[in-house]
Parts: C-alpha cells; structure tokens; sequence
C-alpha cells in the first residue's frame, strides 16, 4: 500500500518536473537564452530515460547532485566563457531584441511635440477612514473634454518590472458619464469643470480630490501623490485618448509633474543589408524627430548629433570576439598593469607556500619529538589561527595589527623606533603584510599535514641511519626530508592553487590597493587575477566590465586547469581513481 | 641520548612563539571588554570592563535619540508603523514617552551623584593632605639631595671664566624675584663682582627696592654679555650666520639643479625631433636636389634650343639667400651623433644648392637652353619655397639647440661656483664648530656646577611652599600644587635637554609618579564641571521640550492619520539637542573626564578615592550610553540570517551527497570513473572563478522567480548547492568502509536496493553525517565573496558581510564593537573545528598521508 502511494506520488512529481522543464526550456529559448534552454530541455531528457530505464537504476541517485552541478558549475563556467567573448556589462546588459523592444515602447523614449501644451488633470483617491490609499481615478481636461481613467493597464513587462502601461480614457460629458459599468457622480454636479470637482462617486466607492498641481490647497498631498501613486503607476504610463494623442507624464519646467501630449521617439523599421553575401531584411530603429536610422557599432545604439557627433542611447550585449583578449596584450594601459598584477599572483601563491610550509615543518619537527610534553595542546594551540574564519582574521589584522594610523604595530614601531611604515599605502609594505597575514592563516594546515607525514616515517630508518653514524642534520636532509617531500607535494600544489586564488586574504586586507597608476582598469599592487577580476566586474569606478572580467577570469581556469593537472600527475589521483 | 635536557627550552621557545601567535586572538577577547575606546589609546589592556559592546550587538538599547527618532516616525505614521493600528501606535508612543522620562530621571540621578563624588575626593584630599604634601616633600628632597651631591663632586669654578658661566645660565631667564633659581644664581654671582655684591647685599637687606636691583642688573648684564660675547657668543651668532648662508646656497644649487633638469630634457625633446622630423626632411632636400643637379647635368648634354627663359632673378637670389642662410647656420662643434648627421646631411644640401646657383647664374647668362632646363626651372620655383621654409625652422631647432647647450654649460659653471662658495662655507663652518666645542667643552662643569647648585636651592624654596599646603589641601592648593610641579617638571626638563645627562632620570620619574596626578585631576575637575553644566543645560531644556511634545502628541497622530504630512517642533528641538547640543556642548567635555577620570584611578595619591573614580567612569560611561547617538546595525539579523544560509545549504547538501555517493560506493556503472575524475577537477574551481556567472545567472532568475534573486537569501543558498563534490567523497569513503554483507541478507529477505540504503546504510552513517552538515555549515558559515556580490541591503547581510561592514567606513575605529561582533562569530567555530579537527584533517591530507 505505502509502496503504491510512493510510487504515484513519485510519478506525479515526474510529471510536474517534466511539465515545468519543458515550460521553462520553451520559455528560455524563446527569450534568447538558448544555452540555457538546451541545457535544461536535456537535463530533462536525462532524467526521464534515467527514471524510465532499468539499466540506468544506478544514475536515479546521482541525478539531483548532477543537476545542481550542472547548473551551477559546468553552466557558469560554460557562460563565463561565452562572455569573454562578449562587451557584455554598464550599458550593455541586455540582449539586442530587449534593448530595442525598450527603445520603441519605454516612456523614457517619448518626446513632447514643441507646440504641445500640458494638460490639466486631477487626481482623486478613495480613502480608508483617515488615510488616503493607492486606489485613485484621474480626470483630464483635454482641449475642453474631459477624460475619466483608473490605473493604466500593463502593456509591455520585462520580467516583474513593468515597462509600459496603457490606459484608455473614457470621455465624460453630461449625458454620458458611464465609467466601467457604473453611473460616475460628481460632486458639485458640474461637468464642465470636471478638473475642480470635489469628489466622484463610482456606486458606492467615493473618491476624493487628492492631487491637482495647480491647486495649492492639495499641494500638501504632493509628497504622497509623488511617492504613492506617481512613480508607481503614473510614471510608466501613457493614457491615449479617443484621437490616438498619447499623454503622458513629464516634470515640467516648474519642477511640477504634468501630464503632455507626447510623441514616440524611436519606430522599428526594416532595411535590406547584406550579410555575408546575403541580402537579408535587418532591423533598424529611426528616430521619429530627424528620421533617420540609428547608428549601431559595437553592441550600441548612437544617435547623430548635427554636429556629426556620436551620442549613445542604449547599448546592447553583442560579441566581439577575442578584443578582451587582445586588450589584454595590446592595451598598454591595461597590459603593463596585467602583467605585474599576474607576476604578483604567483609570486604571492609561491611565497605563501613556501613561508607557511618552513614556519609549519619547524613546528612540526619539534611536536613529533614523543617525549615533549604537552605537545597536544600546543598542537591544538597553535591549530587555533587555521580555526578561526580567515575574513575575521583577516579583518582582525586590517584594524588592529596593520592600520596606518591607529594600529598596534604602527604604535609598537612609534614607541620603540619612532617610525609609522604605511602598511596599505606603500606597494611593497602591502605586500609584506598581505604574506605576513597569510603565513599566520596557513602555517597550521602545514604543519598539521607535515606532522601526519613525520608520522608516518618508519622509526627503523633513523635507527640504521644512526647506526651508521648520521647527525642529526644529515638525517633529516637524507631522511625526513625526501620522505616528507613524496608525501606532502601534492599539498603543497594544492595550497599553492588555493593561494592562488585567495581572494579573502586580499581584498579584505588591502582591497587590492594600494591603486597603480596610470590605468584606465582598477588595478592595484597587491590585486591577485581573482580580486582583479571581481573589482572589474563589480566595483570598476566606470562601471562593471562582465565581459573583460570573464576574459580574466578564462586565464585564470587555464591556470589553475594546469596546476590540477600536476597536482593530479603527482599525488597519483589518475591512478586511484581508475582502481 | 640527552634528550631531557633540551625539553626546557623547548617548552621556553614554544611558549613564547604560541603567546606571538595567539596574540591576534588575545587582542580581540581584551579589546571587546574595554570600556575606552581602545583605537586612540595606546595600551593594550586596561582593567575597565564592560559588557556593553556585547549588549550594544544583541541587545541594543533604544537610547534617547533612537527613541527620539521612533517617536517621529510614529507620529507621522512612516515605516515601521505604517501598517498598524493607531490604538498600538498611540501605546508605543506612551511607552517611548515614558523612558525618555525614566532616562532623565537616570540621567539628572548621575549628575548628583557626579557632584557628591566630586566633593567627597575633595574631602579624600582634604583629609590627607599631610601624606601628599610629605610623600612630594620627599620626592622634592631626593632630587635636591642628588643635585648637592652631583655639585659637590664637580670643580671649583674658575673666577676668570664666572662672567660667561653666569651669563651662559642667565642670558635665558627673565629677571624675575619670585624665581629662587634666579636669585640664586645672582647671588652666586655676586661673589665674583665686587660692586654687584654690595648692591646685591643692600637689596637682601632691605636698604634698596627690587626696582634698583634690576637696573644694577641691567647694567651687569650689559657687561656679562660683552664678556660672553668675546669668549663665545660672537662665535656662536657667527655660526647661525654660516648655517644661514649655507641654507642659501642649498637652495640656490637646487634651483640651478632643477633649472638643468628642465633644460636638459628640453635638449632631449628636440634630438628627439630632429631625429624623427627634421632628419627625414632635410634627407627629402637632399634627395631632391641630387635628382635636381642630375637634371641639369642632362640638360648640359642634350641639343640646345633657342628657349625664353623667364626671368630667373629671383630664382637666383632665393637660391642664393638660401646658401647664405645655411652658412649662417650656428656653427657647433658636437659629437652627437644625431647632430652630426643633421650638420652633415645640412653640408650636403649646402654644396648641392652652390652649384645649382652656379647653373642658375649660368642659365641667365645664356640665351639658349635646351628644353630640360625650362622644365628644371618650372620644378625648381615649385620646390623652392618649401625648401627655404623647411631651412628656416631647421635653422630654429639648431639655434635653439644650441642656445640649450650654451645656457647648460652656463648652468654648469654657475653650480661648480655655488658648490666651491658652499665648501668654503662648510669649512669655515667645522672650523668654528670645533672653536666652540672646545670652549663648551671647557665651561660645562662650571655651568653644571652652578644650575645644580642653583636648582638645589630653588628645591628647597619650593618645598617650603608645599609645607605649607599641609594645613589645608583645597582648591587653591590644588592651583598651587600644580603650579609648583609645573616648575619642578621645567628643571627637569632643562636639565635633560641641556647636558643630556639621565643620571637622574630614576629620581625625575618618581617625581613624576608621585606629582603628576594633580595635573590631570585639576584638568579632570575643570572638565567635569564644564560638563555638569552643559548636561544641566541641555536636560533641562530637553525636559520642556519632552512636556510640550507629550501634551500635544495624540492630536498630532491623529491628524497624521488623516494622510496629512505633520511635524513636531518640540520633537525637533528634542532631535537637535541630542544631536547638535550634546556633540557641541557635551560630549567633548565628557569624552576627557572620562579619559581622565580612567587615568586617575591608578595615579590619585590617595588610595581609598580610587575606588569613587571607578565609580566615576561607570556614571560618565552610563550617562553617554544614554544620550549619544549610535550606529545602525542589524547584527541579530545578520546572525540569524547566516545561520538559516548555511542551515538550509548544509542540509540540501548533505542530502543530496549521501544520495549521490551511495552508488559510487556500490554500484559500478558506465561513467564512474570519469565521474570522479571531473568531480575531482570540478573542486579545483572555488565558485568565485564564474562568479560573473553565477551573478549573472541570479539577476536572470530573479526576474522571474523574486525568492530566487540577487539580493534575496534564496539565491544565495542556491548559488552556495554547487559545493558538492568534496562531501560527496567524504561521504562514499565512509560508506566503503560499511560491510556489504548487511545489505545482501537484506536484500534476501526481500528488500529493494533503495530500502537497504535507506534502512541499513544512512543510519549506520549517521556520523558522518553529522560531520559533513556541520563542516558544510562552518564553510558557508565563513563565505564571503559570493555572498557580498549576492547581497546588497543592509538588512540581507550575512554574518560574514555584516562584521566586514563594522571593520571599514564609519566604524573603523570602533574596535569594541568590531572585536565583540568578532569574537562572537569566530568562538563558536573555533570550538567546532578543534573538536572536529579529526575529520577536517583527515579529509584535507586524504590520498597523500597513508598509514
């Protein structure tokens, strides 16, 4: 019985799973995003021929740990790719289609005819006892008619945000003054002056007369009009009269917001270019004013000045090839910077190995000693900086060990020598105090594997060793030495991958600073590829640079691929697997 | 082997490299207890604690002002209280009214309590004025017996060198009766003046005023300085003279120097010229001319027309005025080799245009030509104007170039003269140097003899005038007290700074121990009552303004009610005193007592008042507790917000990896191997790598599912499931070690595969399990990067981010704060990872450390 319930529960979840998949997959690929759309529509295929097939019994346990990395590690990497072949960030963030859909029905591309005048309007809001609520009607006074409206209805949505609303206006005169299937009232019953009614009445809802910009009585409503109901229904919305004119609303030259007959800047049109050899139809979009195309070059949209001058209107994700790339080589503005940026990446990976597995083996060689007393707790002690959470630490070292002017070690140094070294302003101190810090964070892990690995050196070989008559010192070059190097470099490989892109250490300890001169991209002295790469795609000073940072980002998944490869090579991880 | 003998210092070295190493941790655990602001001090450690940061985090008070600013938003009915009812409102609104008045009550509770404490160390004072006043009186006379003393072993001075000694020691002093050091030393002197002794004697005996003893010392001092002059003083004005020339020259070479600096890069810009402009032009020219003179050689050669030729005059003298520009062209001897070949190839041009001139005067003296030099003529009035302008601005740069080298070697020739005038100087400077060196040397006991003898005497003056503070210790004597110290303190320093000698230096410091508190207690008193009375202002004010607000409170929330935007002026009022007021007229005032009041608990001479100090610094610490204006934070949030992440993810993830490993550990199948083979490689890629994708990925789900969104704790956890494959191996090593044997009986007795897993594996994993949730929980616990792309407001943050936001901006000299949120978040993970170090370092040096 309860086998029976789980095996129908189990198959409607199937069938949801597949309906919503196939949705979704429909849905991506129709909106532009292909890649997507197929990884999921086969993702889906998979999962049906695992659940449907005998033989694939043993996939059923894998498939929601497959789905997870195949959405979010094989995906990202597969997309970071495509975008650093791509100009996508500030100003390019949208798809061509979107950004020209944008173009010809955003309000924010409208233009106010030059012998158009403003039109007087009056907003009316229901109340809820005291309090004035969203729910409002809008009255305009259009050349002598008069037009009754409610919230403009969404015509055009961009995910939830909603880009255009429309609203048809009902006229109302004194005969007929019919509004969505009720008598409309009017108090004082005036439909001539409909702009200076007090209240309206739809059956039983009232509203009141809440917001006129030219009447100072309802001037103290503005905030609430403002704040309430213009910028979340009026300022995306275009009301037509029975003429066709569009109204819509515009701050106005007395800083009041009003509403203005308005016209399209831009209309989608087609013209026959060749592509290829191919004379095909593309689409290009005109402004309305000067008719004439927009420019496109590079992902963009530009506008001909008179003056023959390019001014951008809105630009568009576009590829571009390996130009990320080539600007990474050719660019001096950005290579020089990229060069030192890189050499530092692995002079920080390889000193931070190095200095945490000297300090880390030191340690190690005296705790293995058997009869040194109470080497557990100075093994538990000195674990305690790798226990705590590295961006504590981190931060710990930033304010009070490192900070030019407060510090301790500034003080200390004041105190005994009379100096202030500038730790995050001086390219090379920053350096030493980002190794500093981070052979503080590393050295346990060192000496923790370090130990396992003294540990596991057979005693017979000191005694032959000493029998032989070794020192000390020779015994550890001859013995310990070699023997812990076989077991512990794939460690040291991997912690010089991890090192490699530490991210937490330097941007919180210097936020890669201090800033290199001379740059047209973030770059600072002590940035590593990662931390360079994240201040361009997040906290460029021009704006987020996705695709540039993408293309940083692909050097950086060649590097670390090759390190992977030797730390594999080495620890034998290719052999133990095939086992 | 003696291995016994090495332990000591092991354990000496350990200890001491553990205490370097946990310092970091030390420091946060003390600075998140201290109650002064740990940023501007300069010890470590105090023994003032509070918990307060702690409470400041979880607990925060709603202070004066954040009940001030609550009480605005719920009169105008604004976020938060937006959405109530006015019943709940209006109580809210009582119940802030209501601890603003508890607050005030507490607040005018501490200032009495300031004002007895204060009076009762003054009674303290008071009452043991005789062990102070000792305690200095022996200080003083430690100090004076050492200075005897030190005079004792010193010579006899020498009467020929008295007037200069003296002068030496007076030239610095204003004639002053008062100063006991003076007269001492006019006294002293006065054995060594006949004349000055009888004057002197007549003034301590009464027989002339102060008046006439200055004028006698007027004229002395007259004298004495001609003397000292003589002997040193003119060596030593001479000196400052010298080191003032020397200044001079200094600055004069560097203008010269920067001077050559600028010229001779403006030489370089024009080699630089020459060579990539002027170079290829005048190789043009003399290309041109070349085809020009081979043009002409034709000519001579072919058959001869009769040809007009036009007028070549002008030709002529153009081309003539050309030559002579060019012999008019500097003339410089270089061996720079750009020159060179500019003069060379300007030689060549020369020549060639001499002989076209000959075949020019030539051409005009004939009459018939053949018909290739008409057609040289027409190209060569063609060509001549751009030759003759390309001569002229290379005739510029050469003049210029030259006018360059010229004004540098000038330059040169100035800095040889300046730096031989500025050696002369320096010598002449040594010279005096060692002249007066040897003087000073020579005079230094003397002198020394004579200021400690001198200052004895003023020691002993002063510790007379303390005697008689015994009898009362007020106010005045506090004034007093610390004036004498201030005196006592100046002839230290004197002493230090003229013979840099620390012989004395032990003696000093006690001095200072045992005097130095009356200087931060006069100050502390001054403070402290300026603040007692800028806080009186400002309560009573603030009372008012609390009544009138209170009285018409209800009518204004009633009519904000009614969609109409209200405002309070006794509210503002309210706001600016505790913003304005208390920042001006305050808190300054109370930030020094504080300090002090810090520092006096170790240094007030009675012992039995340190106690009432402590208790000061807890009143004042309390009363700005209550009145200043904190930071906004939302560390309970933030916490709790970390805790659901890392909650939701390390389950999500443990399920998903026990599922997954489970046939990796049972069942072989197409793509094990390869599976783990990119398992492996996938690890290698922290998330950070594609975090542009995983951004990406977010803002394009958000627009369609919110929950899932950036800035939304949903998408965080979902970005945070890729971490998948270092769990999924923990788990299958430990499944493998789970016998096969159960399973197949189960499966015998009729089970399915999925059963026996579910039935038999998972509970028998259960430790490993738990390891992974927790170590998965640890690891999402302590991300920060993906979280800071993810996250943007405020109130989203994770514990990560929000710990990051008190260590920059505002809060980065808040180190309580900062230390307490931090050793908050860091104890209990600390705890977790030393207690489950076992699996973290086993999983970490797994395939690499065997046996």
């Amino acid at each position: 019985m309860l086998r029976t319930t789980l095996k129908v529960v189990g198959w409607f979840f199937l069938f949801v799973t597949n309906a919503l998949a196939f949705w979704a997959s429909t849905f991506l690929i129709s909106y532009g995003l292909k890649s997507l759309g197929i990884v999921i529509a086969s993702l889906i295929v998979i999962v049906d021929f695992i659940f449907f097939s005998r033989r694939a019994y043993p996939y059923r346990y894998i498939i929601p740990a497959v789905i997870l990395l195949a959405i979010l590690v094989v995906y990202p990497i597969y997309f970071t790719i495509n975008i650093a072949f791509t100009n996508y960030g500030t100003g390019h963030i949208e798809v061509r289609e979107e950004v020209v859909k944008r173009l010809i029905t955003d309000p924010l591309y409208t233009y106010i005819p030059e012998e158009a005048h403003s039109v007087s309007y009056t907003v009316f809001v229901r109340y809820e006892n005291l309090s004035p609520t969203d729910d409002f009607l809008i009255v305009f006074n259009v050349g002598g008619h008069h037009f009754v409206a409610g919230v403009a209805q969404p015509k055009v949505r961009r995910g939830r945000e909603i880009v255009l609303r429309e609203g048809v206006l009902v006229p109302v005169t004194s005969e007929h003054h019919d509004f969505q299937g009720h008598v409309l009232e009017v108090v004082p019953d005036d439909f001539f002056n409909l702009t200076d009614a007090r209240m309206l009445k739809i059956g039983e809802e009232v509203y009141r007369r809440f917001y006129n910009p030219d009447d100072p009585f309802t001037v103290r409503n503005e905030m609430f009009f403002k704040s309430r109901i213009g910028q979340k229904y009026l300022a995306n919305a275009e009301y037509i009269t029975p003429d066709g004119v569009r109204l819509a609303l515009k701050i106005s030259s007395d800083g009041k917001w009003r509403f203005f007959p308005v016209k399209r800047l831009y209309v989608l049109s087609y013209r026959e270019v060749e592509i290829d050899g191919e004379r095909v139809f593309k689409s290009v979009v005109i402004n309305t004013k000067t008719n004439r195309p927009l420019l496109e070059e590079e992902g963009a949209f530009y506008e001909l000045t008179s003056e023959g001058k390019k001014k951008f209107v809105a630009g568009y994700i576009d590829y571009v090839g390996v130009r990320n790339f080539m600007r990474i080589f050719t660019d001096p503005s950005v290579s020089r910077p990229f060069l030192k940026i890189f050499a530092w990446n692995f002079t920080w990976a390889a000193l931070s190995v190095l200095f945490t597995f000297i300090v880390g083996l030191s340690f190690a060689l005296v705790l293995n000693d058997r009869t040194l007393k109470g080497r557990v707790l100075y093994r538990t002690l000195l674990i305690v900086p790798w226990a705590i959470p590295a961006f504590i630490s981190v931060l710990v070292w930033r304010n009070g060990i490192f900070n030019e002017s407060y510090g301790l070690l500034n003080k200390f140094l004041l105190s005994i020598f009379g100096i202030k070294l500038k730790w995050f302003s001086d390219a090379f101190l920053a350096k030493i105090a980002c190794l500093a810090v981070n052979t503080w964070l590393g050295f346990p892990y060192m000496m923790t594997v370090s130990l396992g690995a003294l540990q596991s050196i057979p005693d017979e070989f000191y005694e032959a060793a000493a029998m032989d008559g070794a020192g000390k010192v020779q015994r550890f070059f001859s013995i310990t030495f070699p023997l812990l190097l076989t077991t512990v470099a794939p460690l040291l490989v991997g912690s010089f991958a991890f090192n490699f892109n530490n991210f937490v250490n330097i941007y919180l300890l210097t936020q890669g600073g201090p800033p290199m001169p001379n740059t047209t991209t973030p770059a600072g002295a002590t940035d590593i590829l990662i931390s360079y790469t994240y201040k361009l795609a997040f906290e460029g000073g021009r704006g987020q640079d996705f695709g540039f940072a993408s293309a940083v980002s692909v050097i950086i998944f060649v590097i670390v691929a090759g390190i992977s490869f030797v730390n594999f090579k080495l620890s034998g991880s290719f052999e133990e697997v095939s086992r | 082997m003696k291995r016994t003998n090495r332990h000591p210092i092991a354990h000496v070295i350990l200890i001491i490299l553990v205490v370097i190493i946990l310092f970091p941790v030390f420091w946060v655990v003390v600075t998140s207890v201290r109650m002064d602001e740990a940023a501007f001090s300069n010890k470590i450690v105090t023994t003032r604690l509070t918990l307060q940061h702690y409470r400041d985090l979880l607990v925060p008070e709603k202070n004066v002002p954040a009940l001030i600013l609550e009480l605005q938003n719920l009169i105008t009915f604004s976020k938060p209280f937006d959405t109530g009812k006015k019943s709940k409102a209006q109580k809210t609104a009582v119940r802030d009214v209501e601890r603003l008045h508890e607050y005030m009550r507490v607040s005018s509770n501490i200032l009495t309590e300031l004002d007895r404490m204060k009076n009762e160390i003054n009674g303290y004072l008071g009452g043991n004025a005789e062990v102070i006043v000792e305690e200095s009186i022996r200080a003083l006379e430690d100090i004076r017996g050492a200075f005897v003393k030190a005079a004792g072993e010193l010579p006899e001075l020498d009467p020929a060198f008295a007037p200069v000694v003296f002068w030496e020691l007076l030239s610095s002093r204003r004639f002053s009766q008062y100063d006991p050091f003076f007269m001492t030393l006019l006294e002293r002197y006065a054995e060594y003046d006949r004349n000055f002794m009888l004057e002197f004697r007549r003034f301590v005996e009464g027989e002339s005023s102060i008046v006439e003893l200055r004028k006698v010392y007027s004229d002395v001092s007259k004298l004495l300085m001609s003397i000292y002059d003589r002997y040193i003083g003119i060596s030593r004005k001479k000196l400052e003279e010298l080191e003032e020339k020397i200044k001079q020259f200094d600055d004069e070479i560097a203008k010269l120097d920067n001077k050559r600096y600028t010229m001779s890069l403006k030489l370089l810009k024009i080699q630089e010229l020459i060579e990539d402009l002027y170079i290829p032009e005048v190789k043009v020219m003399e290309d041109t001319l070349e085809k020009f003179l081979s043009l002409l050689e034709k000519g001579e050669k072919v058959q001869k027309n009769v040809m007009n030729t036009f007028a070549t005059e002008t030709l002529i003298r153009d081309a003539e005025n050309a030559v002579r520009s060019m012999e008019a062209f500097p003339n410089l001897r270089t061996n720079q080799p750009i020159m060179k070949m500019l003069l060379g190839k300007l030689n060549v041009v020369k020549n060639r245009m001499k002989k076209i001139v000959e075949y020019l005067q030539w051409i005009s003296g004939e009459n018939v030509v053949s018909a290739i030099h008409v057609d040289f003529l027409e190209a060569f009035e063609g060509f001549l104007p751009s030759f003759l302008e390309t001569l002229e601005s290379v005739g510029a740069i050469l003049r210029e170039w030259v006018d360059g080298t010229e004004e540098l070697s000038h330059l040169e020739e100035e800095v040889a003269v300046k730096r031989n005038l500025l050696d002369k100087v320096m010598m002449e400077k040594h010279e005096l140097e060692k002249i007066i060196d040897a003087r000073t040397t020579v005079l230094l006991p003397f002198v020394r003899k004579q200021w400690l003898v001198a200052a004895a005497r003023a020691l002993e003056v002063w510790q007379n005038d303390l005697m008689k503070l015994k009898e009362k210790f007020d106010w005045r004597a506090v004034v007093k007290y610390a004036s004498i110290y201030r005196k006592v303190k100046d002839l230290a320093m004197e002493y230090r700074s003229s013979f840099s000698d620390d012989r004395f230096e032990d003696l000093f410091k006690n001095l200072f121990r045992t005097m130095s508190w009356v200087e931060k207690y006069r100050d502390f008193v001054k403070r402290l009552d300026r603040f007692l009375r800028g806080a009186r202002e400002l309560m009573n004010s603030f009372a008012s303004w609390l009544k009138l607000f209170e009285d018409n409170m209800f009518h204004l929330m009633d009519i904000a009610m009614g969609g109409i935007y209200v405002s309070s002026e006794a509210l503002e009022r309210m706001y600016d005193l505790t913003k304005l007021d208390y920042a001006g007229k305050v808190s300054g005032y109370l930030g020094v007592s504080l300090r002090l009041a810090g520092d006096l608990i170790y240094d007030f001479p009675v012992k039995k008042a340190r106690k009432i100090f402590k208790d000061i610094e807890h009143l004042l610490f309390r009363f700005s507790q209550i009145w200043e204006q904190k930071p906004k934070h939302f560390f309970l949030r933030w916490v709790a917000n970390s805790v659901i992440v890392s909650g939701v993810v390390a389950l999500i993830t443990t399920a998903v990896c026990a599922l997954a490993a489970y046939p990796y550990s049972r069942m072989r199948f197409w793509g094990r191997k390869y599976g783990i083979l990119t398992l492996l490689l996938i690890q290698m890629f922290p998330a950070i790598m594609y975090m542009v994708a995983l951004y990406g990925l977010l803002n394009f789900m958000g627009k369609f599912v919110p929950w899932l969104g950036l800035n939304t704790l949903g998408g965080l956890i979902f970005v945070y499931l890729g971490n998948i494959a270092f769990n999924m191996y923990l788990i299958k090593g430990f499944y493998d070690t789970i016998p096969d044997s159960l399973e197949e009986a189960a499966m015998i007795d009729g089970a399915t595969r999925f059963q026996t897993f579910y039935k038999i594996v998972l509970p028998l994993a259960s430790p490993i399990l738990a390891v992974v949730i927790i170590l998965t929980f640890m690891g999402t616990f302590n991300e920060f990067v993906l979280a800071r792309i993810i996250l943007q407001d405020v109130r989203n943050y994770t514990y990560a981010l929000g710990l990051w936001t008190f260590a920059v901006g505002p809060y980065e000299t808040q180190w309580g704060i900062f230390t307490a949120a931090a050793l908050m978040g860091m104890t209990p993970m600390v705890i977790l990872f030393l207690s489950l170090q076992r699996f973290l370092i086993g999983g970490l040096t797994r395939g690499a450390v065997k046996g």
